[in-house]
């Protein structure tokens, strides 16, 4: 839903507005990063220590997360221990808040099935699921 | 009663570690090998779905082997996602993104892989499933 300059409109999210994930929570866990918008040039490291050595995202990640696809293995659902600084995650046990399009709020479970949490981060669910459209991270 | 508390604060450890055990626990362990028409998956992601809609997942490892915990009791759907490595961000890879790699690093990270049919990465279409009744079940991922 949200990029660069996005004119994403209500009526482009096909799959339903209540099935589509708009902003979500991330914590320290992963790293120190603030909402101070994409700043040009900028990076985020992840916490130390950095046990899969994914090393430092760019600077959208400040405000910027996404579900990942297949590519990511193990998947990237929220909380999972393998997750990086771009991913979500919460202190909350079994699972993630989330606000959806349509403006209700939903705890994604730890154990969502990853094919289901890929589709939540698409428009049109089931279509393009290798082509996640990011979310705001809180 | 000093007595009998401190009897009751010693057993403390021992229920804990019975709990740790998994006595009537609901959940399993599954592993096994994962092959395509008899050539070995070496990598990518194993998908366990519980009966009740939930999911566990882990990476395959390089000797096509996986192992994923926590996998609920019942009947157990599997779907198997085998992308390209050199495209892929893995724990088992390190880092991702590590600048200009060569033709030669690409192709050693291939070696072995090949495409799995999509399908079989969806454990409702994937036709892979099986009964998990006991702690630790060996399951084969024998894809068609």
């Amino acid at each position: 839903m949200f990029y660069r300059n996005s004119s994403i409109r209500i009526a482009d999210v096909t799959d339903g507005t209540s099935n589509t994930l708009f902003v979500g929570e991330r914590s320290s866990n992963l790293a120190y990063a603030t909402w101070v918008g994409s700043v040009t040039g900028g990076q985020v490291p992840p916490k130390i220590p950095d046990p899969f050595s994914f090393g430092p995202e760019g600077a959208p990640i400040l405000i910027l997360g996404h579900t990942g696809d297949s590519s990511d293995v193990p998947p990237h659902t929220p909380n999972s221990p393998v997750n990086h600084v771009d991913d979500f995650w919460s202190y909350h046990i079994q699972g993630v808040n989330f606000l959806m399009v349509d403006g209700s709020v939903r705890n994604i479970s730890d154990n969502v099935n990853p094919q289901i949490w890929w589709a939540l981060g698409t428009r049109p669910a089931g279509k393009c699921l290798a082509i996640p459209i990011e979310v705001i991270g809180l | 009663m000093e007595k009998a508390m401190n009897r009751c604060l010693r057993a403390l450890p021992l229920i804990v570690l019975a709990g740790l055990a998994g006595c009537g626990s609901n959940t399993a362990t599954v592993s096994g090998k994962v092959t395509y028409q008899g050539r070995p998956v070496t990598s990518g992601t194993v998908i366990a779905l519980n009966p009740d809609g939930t999911a566990k997942s882990w990476v395959i490892l390089p000797d096509s082997t996986y192992m994923i915990e926590g996998v609920q009791k019942g009947h157990v759907k599997f779907g198997v996602f085998s992308p390209d490595p050199v495209r892929a961000t893995s724990i088992l890879k390190g880092k991702k993104g590590v600048a200009k790699e060569s033709a030669d690093t690409k192709a050693a990270e291939r070696a072995g892989w090949f495409p799995l049919p999509p399908e079989l990465g969806d454990p409702e279409k994937s036709g892979l499933a099986c009964d998990v009744s006991t702690s630790h079940v060996q399951y084969d991922l024998e894809l068609k």
